[in-house]
């Protein structure tokens, strides 16, 4: 009975050692969308979703060893937090999960990218008013990428950039 | 607004990606020594499954048709008029193709070819039974897929169209696979129907949900959406989903 105690600890021990050593990173968030005009002359399909992020992420592997992960065989899930409620959605990241086997050197990175209609599906939505320049302030900080398959459960760390992508901005910087 | 890379060969789906079929052979228990997801036991050279049959496309260097070979693909391939000129041979119904060896060996994909937007619009168009015209989004609409829009001026002068995002379709590799485009256009078609009937304030004022749970259910139905890969048939239902769509329920058969 000890034995198989100590035999479970090691195996805890050793998933969360894999785990602790790869790093999730989002390098880069591109968002999209953020204040769409409504007009009563112009009607664009999906310009009442909301706010469009495309989320470039890093896997790091930080061990001394090959890293083999599945994509096909795996799950992402979108995390963030607003008005003191988490929400979670799945998202697929595509073409990245259409792959087998990915393999990673040791002490090398992968980069790959996923985007999602961030609010879509949720309670955050406006009806009437697609500017969601104040909700991003609050979400934009908690955004969390979640990499999960048999074994491996990876939480990204932290968040490198954002970039904002939208004319009306882009034209404000210009001005300046 | 979405895509996929799954073949029809009658009995079974087949998904290029990973080389293998999405369903079970029908006889995978007569031949169990075989993987039951593999083609002509893992050897299609040597054995040729004659159930069904996929092409690759193939489009010049401005998006024109060229032809197709004989692939149990679905690509869009790029290569230059000369090049395909040189070696494609002319069908006695006045159509072009070229061995798929060749044509392999000669092209590149859609996505990787850096066309014009033109000719990138030209080569949608090849797929697209809407009689809308297309035009390409701005980057920032974000997604890969196309959007149905539609505009009134102050003299009620109604256009409509359908944006094409190039650049979201290229980095899903939505714009490497025929299947996945004419799905796009699945959706897209019944936007343009609804909007026919409807008229433009019918249209503008008819639900987000009413709209896009129609879309796609017939892009769903569609015989295109079981060629898609995995993760892009994922992606539309999710999409359906939030959008209100009923996916039908498989009831377990129960013995009496």
């Amino acid at each position: 009975m000890k034995f198989i105690y100590i035999l479970l600890s090691i195996m805890i021990l050793m998933s969360s050692n894999i785990n602790a050593q790869i790093v999730l990173t989002l390098k880069n968030i591109k968002v999209a969308k953020i204040n769409v005009p409504i007009s009563e002359n112009f009607i664009r399909e999906g310009d009442d979703e909301g706010p469009y992020v495309n989320m470039f992420f890093v896997f790091n592997n930080n061990t001394d060893s090959l890293l083999k992960l599945h994509p096909s065989n795996s799950k992402m899930n979108l995390q963030f937090r607003y008005d003191n409620k988490y929400f979670n959605q799945n998202v697929f990241a595509i073409p990245f999960m259409d792959s087998d086997t990915l393999i990673i050197m040791p002490h090398q990175q992968y980069e790959s990218f996923v985007g999602e209609s961030l609010l879509l599906g949720t309670s955050i939505l406006k009806h009437n008013n697609n500017d969601y320049r104040i909700e991003l302030i609050e979400i934009l900080p908690t955004i969390k990428l979640v990499y999960m398959e048999t074994k491996i459960n990876i939480k990204s760390s932290e968040i490198l950039n954002v970039e904002i992508i939208d004319k009306k901005i882009d034209n404000l910087k210009h001005k300046k | 607004m979405h895509g996929y890379d799954t073949y029809d060969y009658g009995a079974r789906g087949y998904y290029a990606a990973s080389g293998r079929f999405t369903t079970v052979d029908p006889l995978a228990e007569k031949y169990y020594s075989i993987s039951p997801y593999a083609y002509c036991a893992g050897n299609p050279v040597k054995y040729i499954d004659p159930t069904g049959m996929f092409v690759d496309d193939y489009f010049n260097e401005n998006g024109t048709y060229l032809g197709k070979d004989e692939a149990i693909t679905d690509n869009v391939k790029i290569t230059s008029q000369q090049s395909w000129d040189a070696t494609k041979t002319v069908n006695s119904d006045g159509s072009e193709s070229i061995d798929h060896a060749t044509g392999a060996a000669r092209s590149i994909d859609n996505s990787s070819a850096n066309l014009s937007t033109n000719a990138e619009l030209s080569v949608y168009n090849h797929y697209n039974p809407t009689g809308q015209t297309l035009n390409a989004t701005s980057p920032e609409s974000g997604n890969g897929g196309a959007a149905f829009w539609a505009t009134k001026d102050k003299n009620g002068v109604i256009k409509t169209g359908i944006e094409v995002n190039i650049e979201g379709n290229k980095s899903m590799k939505i714009a490497d696979h025929a299947n996945e485009i004419k799905n796009i256009f699945t959706h897209e078609d019944v936007h343009k129907n609804d909007f026919n009937q409807l008229g433009y304030d019918g249209f503008k004022n008819m639900s987000k949900d009413s709209k896009e749970s129609r879309a796609i259910q017939t892009q769903r139905d569609n015989s295109t959406f079981p060629l898609m890969s995995p993760e892009i048939q994922q992606k539309v239902i999710k999409y359906g989903l939030i959008n209100g769509i009923i996916l039908p329920i498989k009831i377990p058969e129960v013995g009496i």
